[in-house]
């Protein structure tokens, strides 16, 4: 082996393991919580903030506890039934308004794109109320309709994902006599994966996590959902913490299943092709 | 040549989620909508007891049926949310510090025109309840709640800390309490450190919230907290002798180190430590007992707070929560004859056996059931005369915006970077706006 | 129907579902709360009218507000400057074919999927004085102990960092999906012009991913200025230690829900999004004009 060739091996191998320990470096920042929650909830209750990382004598009966203490399955089955709904109905209408607020032009798009921004701008606290209101009118509240109310700030996520796509994709389809529906459906949507994904991930989170929502709508055992059940083992000053972080563990699972099957399903076979070298 | 769009599979499944959705769920009306609804706060534990006397409650009123909400961090809010929305909840559990608020609404029932309706039970309550908890709800003539439980603060101590460092154990009994400095004594006693000066055992630490336990400190050297009780008119905290107690509260961390930095209540560590024997004294109320009886290895017993050089004798808090009906609600007959039997003497009785909390009957007090659901406990007189030994805290609708200014002022006096008197100015002066601009 | 009359009739109609829910659920919870602010209500009696009575004492009786605008937006910036860099260069770390990247992608998602109820255990463990982790970090390399959530100043810091620990994943993952749409020919073709991976990132990744970029810059200002459920749980709903947490979040959260004054709350919740309007409308602006000159 020449000298340059092991130089660049080295510089190489050096590179690569400058990545690694940034990337651990990272994986360290954005785990450490769960991980000390992980511990936590191996404890017994007494000693449950010594800094140590794993408990001599792991109590894997706190997990079980969390079982007894909420009716876990019901609360999950809930949980995705709901989180599934808003979910496809989210990817599916915003990506829609997505694409028309980026590339079909009509009247009174852009006023109407800032409406849409300004109805996030408006604090969930003072319309709690007033939904709340609105659903009791509806008759939803204690019902798992009023779980399933679409978000809308996906919309803006779409537009600026479908913005950034090249019109070139568009012309050819639209020369070639596609109509605007058959445009989006079978091109642009496509195109967009990376985005429908993080739109699918970050509306599935936030349906999962929410928690000032169902607490307000929700009475019921049968039709809570985890986050409840996870404030419910809270009590006013006493909370058996173990069995807390067991259960937040729990709750958390399911949704890193969820992240690596969207993953998979969308990213697999992503072919990004160049443009004709323009 | 183009893509194949998202996938025909995942569409069906998405299709099918929605379909399948809709099926195992019970009818979409929100069944049970002639029950009685019973709102409160509690873990699991808690819940588990008030489980136990409305399934007793069920029996002996087999047409009553209860349906039970459970609140979250912040019941106020939800309350309020329900409340707003046309949907107040029945029976209402009540909160001393804040209940005043919404009785001056009218949220609240008056029980005073219910229990003209039924002297016999009347007589009994009148005859049974301890006064300084019952006067608790009492307000501007009305009656809003009936007591549940007493929620006063004392302290739980290590046995096996005392003895290992040679301590005689601590006064028994109310009436014969210790002084604030042999308190000192003992804390500086069980407080051990390393050689590098970090601290291995605390001579005291505090699991209930900082600023009101500092005010606990003062009402124990002679002075109370505001006068009069309901509607207060003046705080005081420019009383030379309610800020003595302050400090002395704030330089058992500050100045004399036997009790780490005070931060936010309710901070899980300050329980750890006591649970796992690493303080020798905690202060705070019943609500820790279930934690500390679990604790491994943890041989604990309960003694009185220490009374200042002012004070005359020592004082606990009238802690409590109680059971209150909504004004608007539409079974109001219903909701009285659950919250009789659970602030009566059946339900007291139960709550006293549970161990979960210290009812606030005499009755259900000094019966056999709560000696046994505390056979831990040495010095039960603590607990059981605890209620008749304590001191007023605050009723007024204004509490909210005075505990706001409280929580603030106090910061930087339990940090230790100003000293109490300087609430003589700023924090007096305040509340002292609040309370002439209601 | 001409090419373009077809396209606006379409873009009214993929448009329409999206707008029929706003108007149904947001339009009367928005009019509702605008109706309240010109009242005082109390959540339980009849609300009274008081005109502009809210707003004026808003602005001229309340040096709450001024303080809660201060801290709102030091939390604001404080939070936006270091996620916006931080995910960027994680993002450029996690685009790469290296070996088990696959594991990395999804560990940088978990901070997304704690519930806050956790969070505010867990981090108020890590910023314990006397034990946390923190300051036992701090310990090994020499340093003493930092007050955190106990004086005010630290307090502010502490809950940037924990907000920038929440909002990077999200960031993260958006920006990631962005880049992942930029064509290998581009590196490729600089590559072979000799660029630099530094001049590769600015020249070429940045400017491609702008709209995802600018997408993150407005939500994460629109939710760090609306910030609330994080700093209730980990300082309380008073803004403590004294008013060092007090960001507007917390002050509309404590008049509404506990002062139970909503009429006021709801004057403040305006406010909030007038100045939210203004800034959304002009980061807008601006990068329509970036994008122009390119």
């Amino acid at each position: 082996m020449s000298g340059l060739t092991e130089r660049v091996i080295k510089v190489n191998v050096v590179r690569a393991a400058a990545l690694y320990a940034a990337l651990i470096v990272v994986a360290w920042c954005a785990l450490f919580p769960m991980l000390w929650a992980l511990s936590g909830s191996l404890k017994k209750e007494a000693g449950v903030s010594e800094p140590t990382l794993l408990p001599a004598h792991p109590q894997w009966s706190n997990y079980g506890l969390v079982f007894a203490l909420m009716p876990f399955w019901r609360m999950l089955l809930n949980t995705m039934l709901y989180a599934g709904c808003v979910t496809v109905g989210q990817v599916f209408f915003c990506s829609l308004a997505g694409y028309a607020f980026a590339r079909l032009p009509f009247r009174g798009r852009d006023t109407l794109f800032l409406l849409y921004l300004a109805t996030l701008m408006v604090p969930l606290t003072v319309t709690v109320i007033p939904q709340f209101i609105l659903m009791r009118t509806f008759g939803w509240t204690d019902t798992p309709w009023a779980m399933i109310i679409p978000g809308l700030f996906g919309t803006y996520l779409m537009r600026q994902f479908f913005l950034t796509l090249p019109t070139d994709l568009e012309e050819a389809a639209i020369l070639d006599g596609c109509s605007p529906w058959q445009v989006y459906w079978r091109i642009m949507l496509p195109h967009t994966k990376p985005a429908v994904m993080v739109l699918a991930v970050l509306t599935w989170v936030n349906v999962w996590n929410d928690f000032l929502w169902p607490l307000v709508m929700i009475q019921r055992k049968d039709i809570a959902t985890l986050t409840l059940g996870l404030v419910w083992l809270q009590g006013q000053y006493v909370s058996r913490w173990p069995v807390l972080m067991a259960a937040s563990i729990l709750i958390l699972l399911p949704l890193l299943g969820v992240y690596a099957f969207a993953q998979r399903a969308f990213l697999r076979g992503i072919t990004v092709t160049g443009f004709g070298g323009r | 040549m183009f893509d194949k769009p998202i996938g025909r599979r995942t569409l069906l499944r998405g299709a099918g989620v929605l379909g399948a959705s809709l099926l195992p769920w019970p009818s979409a009306c929100g069944a049970g909508e002639d029950a009685l609804t019973f709102f409160f706060q509690a873990n699991p534990d808690e819940a588990d007891a008030r489980m136990r006397i409305i399934e007793e409650f069920g029996r002996r009123h087999p047409d009553i049926r209860v349906r039970t909400v459970l609140s979250g961090p912040d019941p106020m809010q939800q309350m309020s949310t329900f409340c707003a929305g046309g949907r107040c909840p029945d029976v209402l559990m009540a909160w001393e510090l804040t209940y005043a608020g919404l009785a001056e609404r009218g949220v609240l029932l008056d029980l005073n025109t219910v229990l003209a309706r039924d002297q016999a039970f009347a007589a009994d309550l009148k005859a049974d309840s301890i006064a300084s908890l019952y006067d608790t709800f009492t307000f501007n003539g009305g009656q809003y709640a009936f007591p549940e439980q007493w929620s006063g603060n004392f302290l739980f101590y290590n046995k096996r800390l005392f003895a290992d460092a040679g301590l005689r154990p601590p006064p028994a009994r109310w009436e014969q309490p210790w002084s604030f400095a042999e308190f000192l004594e003992t804390a500086r006693a069980l407080t051990k450190r390393e050689r590098s000066g970090r601290v291995t055992q605390w001579g005291f630490v505090d699991t209930w919230v900082p600023a009101y336990s500092a005010g606990l400190f003062g009402m124990n050297n002679g002075v109370p907290w505001c006068t009069p009780r309901t509607n207060p008119t003046h705080f005081n905290f420019d009383d030379d002798a309610f800020i003595e107690g302050i400090q002395f509260y704030a330089d058992l961390a500050a100045t004399h180190h036997v009790a780490p930095t005070a931060i936010d209540a309710q901070s899980l560590s300050t329980m750890d430590l006591f649970a796992a024997g690493r303080a020798a004294m905690a202060m705070g109320g019943h609500w820790r007992y279930q934690t500390f009886v679990r604790a491994e290895g943890l041989d604990f017993d309960v003694t009185v707070l220490p009374a200042g050089p002012e004070g005359h004798g020592a004082q606990s808090d009238i802690g409590t929560t109680g059971l209150a009906i909504a004004a608007s609600s539409s079974r109001k007959e219903q909701a009285w004859e659950f919250v009789k039997f659970a602030t009566g003497p059946i339900g007291q009785a139960m709550i006293g056996e549970s161990g979960l909390f210290v009812p606030t009957l005499d009755s259900a007090i000094h019966s056999a059931g709560f000696g046994r659901a505390h056979r831990r406990i040495g010095n039960l007189g603590v607990l059981t005369e605890g209620p008749a030994h304590s001191g007023y805290l605050p009723v007024t609708p204004a509490w909210e915006k005075i505990n706001a200014l409280i929580d603030r002022a106090f910061g930087p006096v339990l940090r230790g970077t100003r000293p109490a008197t300087s609430l003589k100015t700023g924090l007096a002066r305040d509340i002292a706006q609040v309370l002439s601009n209601p | 129907m001409t090419r373009t009359r077809r396209r606006a009739w379409a873009g009214r109609v993929f448009v329409a579902p999206n707008l029929a829910a706003l108007a149904v659920f947001m339009l009367f919870p928005l009019g509702f709360s605008l109706y309240m602010s010109f009242q005082r209500w109390d959540l339980f009696t009849p609300a009274k009218f008081v005109g502009l009575a809210n707003f004026r004492t808003l602005f001229t009786a309340d040096p709450l507000f001024l303080i809660a605008l201060r801290n709102t937006v030091v939390f604001t910036v404080g939070t936006i400057v270091p996620t916006v860099l931080i995910s960027l260069v994680v993002a450029a770390l996690l685009n790469r074919k290296l070996m088990g990247i696959g594991f990395f992608r999804a560990v940088i998602f978990v901070p997304l999927a704690v519930s806050s109820v956790v969070m505010a255990v867990v981090w108020q463990f890590v910023f314990n004085v006397d034990d946390g982790l923190l300051n036992t970090m701090l310990g090994w390399i020499g340093l003493g102990p930092v007050p955190w959530l106990v004086e005010p100043g630290w307090a502010m810091v502490s809950l940037c960092m924990v907000s920038v620990w929440r909002s990077v994943p999200f960031a993260t993952v958006v920006l990631l999906a962005a880049m992942q749409g930029v064509p290998e020919t581009l590196y490729e073709a600089a590559k072979i012009d000799g660029a630099s991976e530094w001049r590769r990132f600015v020249s070429i990744t940045v400017p491609l991913i702008r709209g995802a970029l600018s997408f993150v810059v407005i939500i994460s200002i629109i939710n760090a200025f609306q910030a609330f459920d994080l700093v209730y749980v980990l300082t309380g709903g008073n803004g403590g230690p004294e008013t060092g947490t007090y960001v507007l979040g917390i002050m509309l959260f404590q008049h509404a829900f506990a002062f139970l004054d909503f009429g006021y709350a709801s004057a403040l919740a305006w406010v909030m999004f007038a100045i939210l309007l203004v800034l959304t409308v002009l980061q807008l602006r601006f990068a329509r004009r970036v994008s122009l000159e390119n």
